[in-house]
């Protein structure tokens, strides 16, 4: 019936349609919070993060608080905003202004709210969506939902379908936060349960290296650097939030052979939780597909960590012209 | 009416009860609620009356009193509420057998129910007397859940001062945003310095139809066709009913009765559709916005952006509480008479499980 919302100064919403969500129910009353940088009128380009990303990509030249991506949004960098106008969500049922529906919004759920947003601000199409993590996983649905709406896909670090390990692993996380829902101790649940996450996020090679075993202070620094991480992520969390975002990327599946957007796939060889075999293999099922395989001690985080290749892979991506078959 | 007997006033729902357990005691000649739910009397049998008791009568709660303009029906055991909005578009409730015409305020103090849904028109010419008759239901011990807007701006400010609330509801009355603003009051009292608004759907539809190249006339029709016009539609289109629920919003808030006559005069119906529909070509929009702050209020149309909260299609309202900084957003889809009755419903859900101490508003 009505939703209750606090917005920094300056933030912006689309009021959303009534959206018919795939868990069943309706979203009715929705809105998506969202981020515009650039100038309205230039090519736009939508970029989405993982399930703790918020709209804020970067600052953009406007002060304020850093963004998830900011070392590679500005002047000059590859999401540049006098080029661009750059494009970013607080996704359904996330921690930013979006809504929160009834039940758990699924990635396509996700793609269809992003479309909405698209047709409110007018944008026929976008020249390319880059998503990292959980929004390449949006982002395949959107360009498998509306490839008229992108000229292109780069989809980092993100599967077409999760594995059983990567599932397994996000099953405790989830039955970590539901105990402690049920206990009355959410919050410190959710820190928990982040705290797992991260270690499947890094690689072993930088545990190796942060954390040395032969160290004696290492494991006391090891503990202390986990919790860090987790109590971070739970002061904008809540158990419901981060319950349901996870299972969205267990119920994701998405058939690369289905995508006729133009496709560049990224993978990190030490990511644990998107296995670069099983992402090549993937890659190798689209239409007119591209596969990138990058190297990173920080595994699955290297999209957020290893900020010159990715930003050579998204100026390949925003200097390819459409027409031609990527390779 | 199949019987009388001395008029017993059931005591305030604290908790489930039995019929053996109902505290009764007997008072003047009138009518006798019994039974182990809450009780429930509907004020107001228009078009938002009739789709309450069409859709969104709270399960569990009986029915025993219906009035309109000319009569109050009752029926101790409990109406079917469908039955008695179907009743209701054939005839006044005055030709019902089980009527009696009496004063409205008189019926709710004999009725007696454990919630009085008020969803009659809301008329300026009345607001004193139906604040009156809240009045009278409040001191009876019943839970009032207000459609109406005029007896709120009167008197809100009254019923509203204390830290805690009163067994009133005002969901409807500001759209499905009223149950927020009530929960959150405290904590807005203290730190919100304007009300800023676009409480009223019928001007959003009008100016969409214009953003979209129709006359005002038009947008007009669009809006009375999708039931959204207030009795007097020229509340509507000249800021009389936006002014009223910011009027509402600024009592609750801080506690002063604003008037919402007190404005520059605007009329919808007499603008340029020009600027509005260049304002869409420049990506902006406009809408009907009230500000409303402690000392007093305004209502305008005003330039929006796109990605501004208050950028609302026709399906809802919003009200921003500027927090010096951040905002407080409350959106609300008690539009028309089915979201109105909705917005009712919550206020009565939500008055229940706080009476079975489930919550605390």
């Amino acid at each position: 019936m009505s939703a209750s919302l606090t917005l920094e100064a300056g933030a912006s919403l689309c009021h959303l349609p009534p959206l018919s969500l795939a868990g069943g129910g309706t979203l009715s009353g929705g809105v998506l919070g969202y981020d515009r940088v650039g100038h309205a009128f230039a090519p736009t380009v939508l970029v989405l993060g993982g399930i703790s990303a918020t709209c804020r990509i970067g600052a953009g030249g406007r002060g304020g608080s850093p963004g998830w991506w900011e070392s590679l949004m500005g002047a000059g960098r590859p999401l540049d905003p006098t080029r661009w106008q750059i494009l970013g969500v607080d996704y359904l049922g996330g921690p930013g202004a979006s809504s929160s529906p009834p039940v758990a919004a699924t990635t396509d759920d996700q793609a269809r709210a992003i479309e909405a947003l698209l047709d409110a601000l007018g944008i026929e199409r976008l020249d390319c969506v880059i998503g990292a993590s959980f929004g390449g996983q949006v982002g395949q649905k959107l360009a498998a939902r509306a490839p008229h709406r992108a000229g292109q896909l780069v989809s980092l670090c993100a599967p077409f379908a999760t594995t059983p390990l990567a599932r397994a692993w996000r099953s405790i996380q989830q039955q970590i936060i539901a105990l402690g829902v049920d206990v009355g101790r959410e919050r410190e649940a959710v820190a928990l349960a982040r705290q797992l996450a991260m270690t499947t996020y890094r690689s072993a090679g930088e545990m190796a290296v942060r954390f040395p075993r032969r160290d004696a202070s290492a494991p006391d620094a090891l503990a202390g650097w986990l919790a860090a991480r987790g109590e971070a992520f739970a002061r904008t969390f809540g158990g419901r939030e981060y319950a349901a975002l996870s299972s969205s990327i267990d119920r994701h599946a998405q058939d690369p052979a289905e995508l006729r957007v133009p496709t560049t796939v990224v993978g990190i060889v030490e990511d644990q939780l998107v296995p670069i075999d099983e992402l090549r293999d993937d890659a190798s099922r689209l239409q007119n597909g591209r596969f990138v395989e990058l190297s990173s001690t920080y595994g699955h985080d290297g999209f957020l960590k290893e900020t010159r290749a990715i930003a050579d892979v998204i100026e390949h991506a925003l200097s390819t012209e459409v027409s031609e078959v990527l390779s | 009416m199949t019987s009388h007997e001395p008029i017993v006033r059931p005591r305030p729902l604290t908790s489930p009860s039995t019929e053996t357990d109902q505290v009764l005691e007997k008072d003047t000649v009138g009518f006798r609620s019994s039974g182990p739910s809450p009780t429930l009397h509907t004020i107001g049998l228009g078009s938002v009356g009739q789709a309450f008791l069409r859709r969104w009568v709270p399960s569990g709660c009986r029915l025993i009193g219906a009035s309109d303009s000319t009569a109050t029906a009752v029926c101790p055991s409990g109406f079917d509420p469908a039955r008695v909005a179907d009743r209701k578009r054939q005839e006044p409730v005055a030709k019902w057998q089980e009527a009696e015409s009496i004063p409205t305020a008189l019926a709710v103090q004999l009725v007696g129910a454990d919630v009085v849904v008020d969803a009659t028109a809301s008329e300026p010419a009345t607001a004193v007397a139906d604040a009156a008759r809240v009045g009278v239901a409040l001191r009876g011990g019943a839970f009032v859940a207000l459609a109406a807007k005029a007896s709120l701006a009167r008197a809100a400010h009254e019923w509203f001062a204390g830290d805690a609330p009163p067994s009133l509801g005002c969901n409807a009355a500001l759209g499905g945003t009223g149950a927020k603003l009530v929960a959150q009051r405290t904590e807005l009292r203290q730190r919100c310095a304007q009300v800023v608004a676009v409480p009223n759907a019928t001007t959003t539809v009008v100016l969409e139809a214009i953003e979209r190249g129709c006359s005002v006339a038009e947008g007009v029709e669009r809006a009375a066709a999708a039931g959204l016009l207030e009795h007097d539609p020229s509340q509507d289109l000249d800021g009389t009913d936006a002014a009223i629920k910011g009027a509402i919003a600024g009592a609750i808030l801080w506690g002063r009765r604003l008037e919402p006559q007190d404005r520059a005069a605007f009329d919808l119906r007499h603008i340029d559709p020009e600027p509005i529909r260049e304002r869409v070509r420049r990506g902006a929009t406009t809408r009907l916005v009230v500000r409303v702050t402690a000392t007093g209020l305004r209502v305008g149309l005003e330039e929006l952006a796109i990605g501004s909260p208050l950028a609302i299609p026709s399906d809802r309202v919003a009200y921003s509480y500027d927090l010096a900084g951040p905002s407080r957003v409350h959106v609300g889809l008690g539009v028309g008479p089915d979201g109105t009755a909705a917005a009712l419903s919550e206020d009565v859900r939500l008055a229940l499980r706080e009476r079975a101490g489930e919550v605390t508003r």
